[in-house]
């Protein structure tokens, strides 16, 4: 029977129970929905890396023989290694729905052509036939295949410095090292159609370019030099009767080099006319042994460390130990005899791994720290709610009582209004909240991480957080039900008359006697009715925290803009050099753009524990382009130092400038000493931190120019800055430049790439501002249900409506004002938390809220508060007092 | 004089799809300075009439006549304005604000009428200055009652309307409560009129008038020639 009550009660009180059911299923459906996004994108990487055995370890180097590959593989803990030679050159691709043809920058990764598996990071095939090093053809990426229309069997036309080469697409692919590819460290965000990788078999190395390499040579160069004196020389022999041989003979040339053919194809070499076939004839000529394939280099080598890596997101002792063996193996490859290795990096600092890896954890602060308010605000307002339906059912609670239930089976019953409903809220919530949520998060982020096989997880913890929710709502049931159990069901079955538990002072002297009657009615009201009262204002802090965030947010994100791109980053384009770029053509680029230049360089150092580490070390001769940030966002010429911040001469040799983010991070400070080397080179400096600065998003070093030449390093910069206005050229325009950045762009990118942290954070301020105002709506009408025999009294004594409604927005509004001043500090320090941790290890973020945030924070919860009085003020209007007053009694 | 006059009054509830006649047809003239006890069985329609008398409820038809006043087709404000000035109401279970203390809730009647006692003066009245800056729940019931009568005195209504005030009450604080009421209609303080609504065909005999109810109709209207003792009132 109790079971029919209860079905019935649902029904009849559907808006409340519906509260309970939107508020829990909205928190689960959030939380999980987070979470299967987050988890997804963890697992399935994890997955991929592991099935398709990402390399643990990148070597460097001038050429891995495969004698050096074999000593690699010697070394305990190796299982694997594969060497290739990674080149960016470009290619001819259609552009959009047009027939025009765009040359776009490409990552060629020519596979060893020895090696006939390619077992680490092996290709995901999409489409096409396998990779082998004897098939000729190229295996295209796949974003950027299916980004350009690139299909399996059209005819590429590749370039690599110069050298242009036509290739078949035989495979389009993915793979677990090509994640996230981008083309330069200073691209934020790479859109998958500007920028390509690809692999192929050295077999497929333009052939020209390696004879143009082998006529390098100084032998050959030499020869070269002199042909017209040796053809000289071998007409006056030819002419004195000399045969060939010994002409060869006395002119100390070895007996089997065709010599007429090489000085036939030294001349046209020489007159710039040779083909490919000329040069191949010239070198064949000069030895007959010649074999292309013995002029393949390998400049790149990955290494798969023996046992598979732990899930990085699992804090566990295996992670530390793996972390140790990849320190143990580095130390043995650097100690390894006759192998020249100039760096090692591991998975932590390959960006295609650290994107998606800080992507992935992003999810995790989010889901953390809006889960907890999600289900603080769903118990809220499911206290509130229940509150609110259990003083409706006293006289019922009373009646059952005094049929004979016992308080466990009243209780028990309950119990189950609670129960179910947050059940079925926190059920359908896990199962809504992946499909509805998680994948468009998921596809979001699928569109920037080529992730094959990727999907949603719902992990244990989602039923743990469903399973918990609902025992609390069932507490909270209890809760609300307990205190009406203690009473006698003769006291139950009356209406609750309030309880004043102020103690009287003689004279009335708690609240002054001047204070107006409504001022002391509220103020005595709020503290009669406590619980009620932090509620309302614990709701009402939440709500305008959110709004500070939802804004604050949106200011610190523009400030970070303007920050980075206006103040640090101080010049209106950036010219990346290319690698091989001529002293000549580089004066001439200067003479053009400016002097304005750095030099970035890979460098390695030892943190306070003595542990090696890599980061980024900006040589800095830019002019004030590219400037260094104060702690307060000031920005300074690197020349001038840090006011404040800055001990020592900033051009002693090797004088460092530090952020702060880093030195905190690795327990430095400023003056200390840093023992740090450029990667690849053996000699170690231990110089002093003469600085400190802040950088939004670079933890790194930074030095001025003079110190670095200081040390005997020779400053060759990688970068110009310039104020030209360079908006009509393209990367290929200017010769010698691999890139042309605009700081335009690099805003466009970087909102681009904070577009998915803004969607998340307004889905969530959205479900949370929502939660909020039901719990505005929720006190106003249970403050109003306790006092509306009250307010039937004043009304029966002729208070009129409009002085009814002062009354009672007065107490709102107190309480409104109240939970403001908790909320607006309160905003700040969850948007500072939120940019602190939330976002990659690399970015240093604050909250920077303008007062406009505030206001309307201040003004939007005042609004809503007020909105919602007055909606509800409008029961005070129909409030009979008759009825009112009778239940009473 | 006519306090009070109902004319053709009837008030119809509907529940569901049915009508509920509270009142059917009433007509009643009430006078000035009188103490007047209306009785019936519940259900009987006597709160109905003491509420529309009050503006607290207003007639599916027929005229309600205060002071002269047709307070029938008052707006809501109006009626607010109307109780505010004219009309004191005594409720069974007291109905005074918890929050505030006594002099509080009499002095809660500054806050709408300009023409008030003196808040000590109306608990000198009741016999509650002691009590003055106690919150009601140090009171006993009666002293709550007397709080409420204090309220509605203060006011200095001509009318006061009272439902089932002694219900609440045993019998000697019942007869405290009566003589304060009682004493409401003397000339000394107004010549005002009281009406009590009750079941307790008691009190009945202290009356100066008694109107009986029964379903929803005037049954009679007794003028007691010889009012009773309040003092020899038991139950």
């Amino acid at each position: 029977m109790l079971r029919k009550k209860l079905f019935r009660d649902i029904k009849g009180n559907f808006g409340q129970f519906f509260t309970i059911f939107a508020m829990v299923f909205l928190a689960i459906a959030a939380y999980s929905g987070v979470n299967a996004y987050s988890d997804g994108l963890k697992n399935s990487s994890v997955d991929f890396y592991e099935k398709y055995n990402l390399e643990d370890l990148w070597l460097y180097g001038e050429n891995f023989s495969n004698e050096d590959l074999n000593k690699i593989k010697s070394i305990d803990d190796i299982s694997d290694v594969e060497r290739y030679l990674s080149m960016s050159g470009s290619v001819d691709v259609t552009s959009g729905d047009t027939t025009d043809i765009e040359n776009i920058q490409i990552e060629l990764n020519f596979l060893d052509a020895d090696d006939d598996d390619k077992n680490i990071s092996s290709m995901y095939l999409r489409d096409g036939e396998e990779y082998s090093p004897d098939k000729d053809g190229v295996w295209v990426g796949y974003y950027f295949a299916k980004a350009r229309d690139i299909k399996v069997g059209d005819e590429l036309t590749l370039y690599l410095e110069g050298y242009a080469f036509t290739e078949v697409v035989r495979g389009i692919v993915s793979s677990p090292d090509h994640v996230y590819t981008v083309a330069d460290s200073s691209v934020i965000f790479q859109d998958a159609a500007d920028y390509g990788w690809a692999y192929l078999s050295m077999n497929e190395f333009p052939e020209e370019y390696l004879y143009d390499e082998v006529l390098k040579n100084e032998d050959i160069v030499d020869f070269l030099d002199s042909a017209d004196d040796i053809q000289d020389a071998v007409d006056a022999y030819t002419a004195m009767g000399i045969d060939l041989d010994d002409i060869k003979k006395q002119m100390d040339i070895d007996e089997d080099v065709n010599l007429e053919v090489a000085l036939e194809k030294a001349r046209i070499i020489n007159d710039g006319k040779a083909d490919i076939s000329d040069k191949e004839a010239f070198i064949t000529a000069l030895d007959a042994d010649f074999n292309l394939r013995d002029c393949y280099v390998y400049p790149n080598a990955i290494v798969d460390v023996a046992g598979t890596a732990p899930n990085p997101y699992i804090a566990s002792d295996d992670v530390e130990k793996f972390e140790d063996k990849i320190k143990s193996i580095r130390n043995k490859l650097y100690e390894l005899d006759g192998i020249s290795i100039s760096a090692i990096t591991d998975r932590n600092v390959w960006n295609s791994y650290v994107s998606l890896k800080s992507e992935s954890e992003e999810g995790d602060t989010y889901s953390g720290m809006f889960s907890f308010l999600f289900v603080f605000i769903a118990g809220l307002s499911v206290v509130t709610t229940m509150s609110r339906f259990v003083k409706k059912q006293r006289v019922q609670i009373g009646t059952l009582k005094a049929l004979g239930f016992r308080n466990r089976k009243v209780t028990l019953h309950f119990i189950t209004y609670g129960f179910w409903v947050s059940f079925l809220g926190a059920v359908l919530g896990l199962v809504a909240g992946g499909p509805i949520l998680g994948q468009p998060f998921l596809n979001m982020e699928l569109s920037m991480y080529d992730l094959p096989e990727a999907h949603r997880y719902l992990l244990s913890k989602n039923y743990v957080a469903a399973a918990l929710i609902v025992i609390v709502i069932t507490i909270i049931t209890y809760l609300s039900i307990k205190n009406i159990l203690k009473e006698s069901a003769a006291q139950t079955l009356r209406l609750e008359v309030p309880h004043i538990k102020i103690k009287a002072k003689e004279g009335g002297k708690g609240i002054s006697d001047k204070l107006p009657f409504s001022v002391k009615w509220n103020l005595r009201d709020i503290l009669r009715s406590k619980s009620r009262s932090i509620m309302a204002i614990v709701g009402v802090t939440g709500s305008t925290l959110l709004i500070v965030m939802a804004f604050g947010m949106q200011d610190s994100l523009q400030h970070y803009l303007e920050w980075e791109f206006d103040k640090i980053q101080a010049y209106s384009y950036k010219l990346n050099l290319s690698e091989n770029i001529s002293e000549d053509r580089l004066n001439e680029l200067l003479n053009t753009y400016g002097n304005a230049t750095s030099q970035t360089i890979a460098i390695e150092y030892k943190d306070a524990d003595g542990n090696i580490n890599t980061s980024v070390l900006t040589v800095n001769d830019s002019d004030g382009h590219l400037r260094v940030s104060g702690h307060d966002t000031t920005t300074y010429d690197i020349n001038n130092g840090i006011p404040g911040n800055t001990d020592g001469n900033i051009n002693d040799a090797g004088a460092l400038f530090a952020t702060e983010k880093l030195i905190k991070e690795n327990g430095f400070s400023l003056g200390d000493s840093v023992n740090w080397r450029i990667m690849g080179e053996d000699t170690w400096y231990e110089t002093r931190i003469t600085a400190v600065y802040r950088d939004p998003q670079n933890q790194q070093f930074a030095m001025t120019r003079g110190a670095f030449e200081a040390l005997g390093e020779d400053y060759e910069c990688d970068t110009i800055y310039t104020d030209d206005n360079l908006s009509d050229l393209t990367d290929s325009d200017i010769e010698g430049v691999s890139t042309i950045t605009s700081i335009e762009t690099m805003k466009e990118q970087m909102n681009i790439m904070l577009e998915m942290i803004n969607k998340m954070i307004v889905l969530f301020i959205t479900i949370s501002a929502l939660q909020g105002f039901i719990i505005i709506y929720n006190m106003g009408i249970l403050a109003l249900s306790e006092k509306m025999y009250q307010f039937a009294t004043l009304k029966v004594l002729g208070f009129k409506f409009s002085k009814l409604t002062m009354i009672y927005t007065q107490q709102n509004l107190w309480l409104t004002i109240i939970g403001i001043i908790f909320g607006l500090p309160l905003g700040f320090e969850f948007t500072d938390y939120m940019f602190k941790y939330a976002i990659g290890d690399d970015y240093d973020f604050f909250a920077n809220i303008d007062v406009s945030a505030y206001m309307i924070a201040a003004i939007g919860t005042l609004v809503i508060m007020f909105v919602t009085s007055i909606a509800l003020s409008v029961n005070l209007k129909k409030i009979d007092m008759v009825s009112s007053l009778k239940a009473n009694e | 004089m006519n306090k009070v006059s109902l004319r053709n009054v009837s008030k119809v509830y509907n529940v569901g799809e049915k009508e509920y006649r509270a009142l059917d047809h009433v007509d009643l003239d009430i006078e000035e300075g009188k103490f007047v006890v209306i009785l019936g069985p519940s259900g009987a329609g006597k709160s109905t009439l003491l509420n529309l008398i009050g503006g607290m409820d207003t007639p599916s038809e027929g005229e309600v006549i205060v002071n002269g006043e047709n307070i029938t087709g008052y707006s809501e404000n109006k009626l607010s304005d109307f109780r505010a000035k004219s009309v004191g109401f005594i409720f069974q279970f007291y109905n005074i604000l918890p929050s505030l203390t006594v002099k509080e809730n009499v002095e809660l009647i500054n806050e709408i009428v300009k023409d008030h006692l003196d808040a000590a003066e109306a608990l000198e009245d009741v016999g509650l200055m002691e009590h003055m800056n106690k919150f009601p729940n140090q009171l006993s019931g009666g002293e709550q009652q007397r709080v409420s009568i204090a309220r509605a005195i203060a006011k200095n209504p001509a009318l006061l309307l009272c439902d089932e005030p002694t219900g609440a009450l045993d019998s000697q604080t019942g007869v405290m409560i009566l003589k304060i009421l009682k004493k409401q209609t003397t000339k000394e303080r107004g010549n005002n009129t009281v009406i009590i609504v009750t079941h307790n065909a008691l009190i009945a005999d202290i009356a100066d008038v008694v109107i009986r109810v029964k379903n929803g109709k005037i049954k009679s209207v007794e003028e007691n020639a010889n009012p009773a003792n309040i003092d020899e009132v038991q139950w």
